[in-house]
């Protein structure tokens, strides 16, 4: 193995060994998910939901060893013609702040390597007041749905 | 009751018998709803000219013969398409499973031509659905067809490098077996739903036949 493909892996090895859900000062970050990546394409994408117990924060920015970039979306659809666009940051309140398809999304822009289903990789959001929080993200089917509960009958390599 | 009274009576029952007769002839007429919308009467498309996922023509000729199901994107596309695709083919994995989908087939245009060549785009739709197809072309082909189905597309300005991205109209377009644009289904989608608005739209045509 190259000695990049070696890191690259470990990386991923990394990723699976961290909690599922992170937490610091009061935020939360849970059920962060990615879509596997087609062959050919090096963007891709992150959604999780945020929780915060704490006091008002702002998510600033986004950062994943796995991809060169990780930039703040929004996808909405105006005068029926879907959009996306930057966020500078996000509030993070005390209702629960969801990042989902076609909704806020962590575009991940030159992905190292592609994303294959059952992944697992690391995802530091970093918050104004509680600052790095870090979580893990299952890349699950194409489909959305975790491992194991596919329509179609998925074959495994 | 005196004589005029029955009379009145009798014509207002009447009318009555024949408004809701009317109601119900009307309402079988009505289109399915949807989630999205059912064109009152089918719009003929004028011929257009792009290639498909094999660099060979993809023509009106194409969409006849089978129900199509079109969504415009591009491979770049981080959320929005990917999310769409994946419902559309779990509309198709339901369509399957329900025997409703011998005669229909599935098409990704993108709008992208600069990045999504033919062969990338064999790909990309592969990875989705084996049975997805795709189609792209030259920026006069592409804004023809796409304007007939309604779907407006824009670039950023001074576009430049690999990553720019897209606005557009993200919907799922049905052409009928005669390459009349019949129905749309508005973001977002749910494979469920688009399986279901298919069936309603098959059974309404059935009824409208007989």
């Amino acid at each position: 193995m190259t000695q990049r493909n070696l890191w690259i892996s470990l990386v991923f090895a990394i990723g699976a060994s961290i909690p599922a859900a992170a937490s610091a000062q009061g935020i939360q970050v849970a059920d962060a998910w990615s879509r596997p990546t087609p062959p050919g394409v090096d963007v891709g994408v992150a959604y999780f939901v945020i929780r915060n117990a704490g006091k008002s924060d702002r998510l600033l920015r986004a950062s994943s060893p796995v991809a060169k970039r990780a930039e703040l979306h929004v996808s909405a659809v105006k005068d029926g013609i879907m959009k996306m666009e930057g966020l500078g940051s996000v509030d993070v309140g005390g209702t629960p702040v969801a990042f989902e398809p076609s909704g806020r999304h962590v575009m991940l822009v030159g992905l190292k390597r592609p994303l294959k289903e059952g992944d697992v990789f690391p995802l530091t959001l970093t918050f104004a007041n509680a600052g790095p929080v870090q979580t893990s993200v299952r890349v699950r089917g194409a489909d959305g749905l975790d491992k194991g509960h596919t329509m179609s009958p998925s074959m495994k390599h | 009751m005196s004589r005029s009274k029955k009379i009145a009576l009798l014509a207002a029952a009447v009318a009555a018998a024949g408004g809701i007769l009317f109601g119900i002839l009307s309402r079988s007429d009505e289109p399915p709803s949807i989630a999205g919308f059912v064109y009152p009467e089918p719009r003929a498309i004028a011929p257009f000219a792009l290639v498909n996922q094999d660099g060979k023509a993809f023509d009106l000729g194409a969409l006849k013969g089978k129900w199509s199901f079109v969504y415009f994107g591009y491979s770049y596309c981080p959320d929005a398409c990917p999310t769409t695709l994946a419902e559309l083919s779990r509309a198709q994995n339901l369509l399957q499973s329900a025997g409703l989908d011998s005669g229909t087939q599935y098409i990704f245009v993108s709008v992208d031509s600069k990045r999504d060549t033919p062969r990338r785009l064999a790909q990309y739709v592969a990875f989705f659905n084996p049975k997805f197809l795709a189609a792209t072309g030259g920026d006069d082909a592409l804004a023809g067809f796409a304007r007939q189905v309604g779907v407006a597309y824009s670039f950023p300005e001074g576009k430049k490098g690999k990553t720019y991205a897209v606005d557009h109209t993200s919907i799922v377009a049905l052409f009928d077996p005669d390459a009349r644009l019949h129905a749309v289904f508005t973001p977002p989608q749910k494979g469920e739903e688009i399986a279901e608005g298919f069936r309603k739209i098959l059974r309404s045509g059935s009824r409208r036949a007989g």
